[in-house]
């Protein structure tokens, strides 16, 4: 469980939560409120992007995976570079002694694998060597989940113990039948691996889809 | 040509526009490129015309036979060698100075703090003064490849670390959460996004590098260079040839612009200019749904 205790958070003058605890279960936990209420400042605090004032979070004994609520993407990669990218470099840790794969072999099959992703979540082979400019709002979301679940795939295949996995408003810009694939896919793709799956939402329909446990900050 | 009409009513039709071919293109590029030319070689000609003496304003048509006169003679193109040589030297150095600088100094802030104030002397001291402290200190033919060195140096130099001290911190940040690691966060952040100011620095340094190494070989009068031609034009009142001799230079200038641009084309094919990330605000259509 991830205990907030006493969690103060300021921009100079403005104060975004003073003194904030709550509890976060392990499983699914959907973090919610209204726009401004700090939702994503406190996930940001808890993958360690950012540092509260004051107080305490504890209970994160792990890596932290983290979606941004905007794409972040490289405007000059295509969607499956900018995927396989998100895939640390980890060939020394992973599998132990497995056999080292070649530089061009291990590119070829994160290729391979970030297009499986891709059209897990209704993407073509077509749609992955698009730029980011290229693609709508939507195209890019999908694009970004893709990228989270392949780096927790690369951090689980090095043995790295998921703590958390924060997606800051995961269904952004999708519409009826995306939304319905890219539900399916972060649950079969994180729920599995994280000890807690942090879904960042201010929609009452996204904490009927996802289920779990619905904490109000 | 119009591609919409809009009728009383408010109705608009749009039409089909019709893509031009490659061919197309070119052609209107050169009709256009020459009507310029044509104009601008016109009102030189009148004005020579009106001059009436080819001691103050020769025309273009003796420029050009005198031109192709001094291309049939031997020192006209070793002249040529040793000036695009020196330059090409001093110019390349200065890249690669200004490259290491810039990353030193976007890399540590105690290395910009202890270069900075040369990058800002070299900036502000005249040309002249470093031509001529230079003839003190180094031989007269190495004298135009050191200044262009110094002229290219801080333009590249400050082009670039501004560009990389710049790259948005919003994909730095993604970089950091996704565990890029250092090498490949330099190779697919940091260098991608600085690449357009990096090589437009470029091209604006070789412009002034060729003002600058010209400059200098009239002043350091290297034995075999363009610089003594148009000094000597300049003694004997050859007014004819110092603008052969200047156009000449011009003409260089222009086609090592163009062969860098197309080394530049050559290396970026056809990627995005911009270092900004796509962020929330951007007006990329969306696939509506929730949170529109």
């Amino acid at each position: 469980m991830i205990a907030v205790s006493g969690l103060s958070k300021r921009y100079g003058d403005n104060v975004v939560f003073d003194a904030l605890s709550l509890s976060v279960p392990a499983g699914t936990t959907c973090l919610t409120g209204p726009s401004g209420s700090g939702k994503t400042t406190l996930a940001r605090i808890l993958a360690g992007l950012e540092d509260a004032d004051s107080g305490t979070v504890s209970g994160l004994c792990g890596s932290v995976v983290y979606l941004f609520q905007e794409p972040r993407l490289l405007p000059w990669a295509n969607a499956l570079d900018n995927i396989i990218l998100a895939a640390p470099d980890l060939r020394a840790r992973e599998a132990g002694g497995e056999k080292r794969s070649s530089r061009s072999a291990r590119r070829a099959a994160l290729k391979a694998e970030a297009s499986g992703l891709l059209a897990a979540l209704g993407l073509s082979d077509a749609d992955g060597g698009k730029l980011p400019a290229e693609l709508s709002g939507g195209m890019r979301q999908r694009v970004c989940l893709a990228r989270a679940a392949l780096h927790c795939r690369a951090l689980t295949r090095a043995g790295e113990k998921i703590s958390a996995v924060v997606l800051d408003e995961p269904l952004k810009g999708l519409d009826a039948a995306t939304r319905a694939a890219a539900v399916d896919f972060i649950k079969a793709e994180f729920a599995p691996v994280a000890e807690h799956l942090i879904i960042i939402t201010h929609s009452g329909r996204d904490v009927d889809d996802f289920g779990g446990v619905t904490v109000p900050i | 040509m119009k591609f919409v009409t809009v009728d009383k009513d408010g109705t608009r039709t749009y039409l089909p526009r019709r893509k031009r071919s490659k061919a197309s293109a070119v052609s209107e590029t050169l009709l256009s490129v020459a009507t310029v030319a044509a104009f601008w070689l016109g009102i030189w000609f009148l004005l020579a015309l009106r001059t009436g003496t080819d001691l103050l304003l020769p025309g273009p048509g003796t420029v050009l036979r005198r031109l192709f006169r001094l291309a049939g003679e031997r020192v006209f193109w070793q002249a040529t060698g040793q000036t695009l040589l020196r330059i090409l030297i001093g110019y390349v150095a200065g890249v690669l100075s200004g490259t290491i600088l810039a990353a030193l100094t976007a890399w540590s802030r105690h290395a910009a703090a202890l270069l900075s104030p040369l990058g800002r002397m070299v900036k502000a001291t005249p040309v002249a003064s470093f031509i001529i402290l230079a003839l003190v200190w180094i031989p007269a033919n190495n004298i135009p490849s050191f200044i262009v060195f110094l002229m290219v140096t801080p333009i590249v130099w400050d082009a670039l670390r501004t560009a990389l001290e710049n790259t948005d911190p919003a994909l730095l940040e993604m970089a950091r959460a996704y565990r890029f690691g250092r090498v490949r966060t330099v190779l697919n952040v940091y260098l991608p996004a600085a690449l357009p100011a990096y090589l437009s620095s470029m091209l604006t340094a070789l412009a002034l590098g060729w003002k600058a190494g010209i400059a200098a070989e009239v002043l350091c009068l290297p034995k075999i260079s363009i610089g003594r031609r148009l000094y000597e034009s300049k003694i004997y009142l050859e007014t004819p040839d110092l603008f052969a001799w200047t156009a000449l230079v011009i003409l260089l200038s222009v086609l090592m612009e163009a062969l860098i641009r197309l080394l530049i084309r050559r290396c970026t094919g056809d990627r995005p200019a911009s270092g900004k990330s796509e962020t929330a605000a951007d007006t990329a259509p969306s696939e509506g749904g929730e949170g529109q």
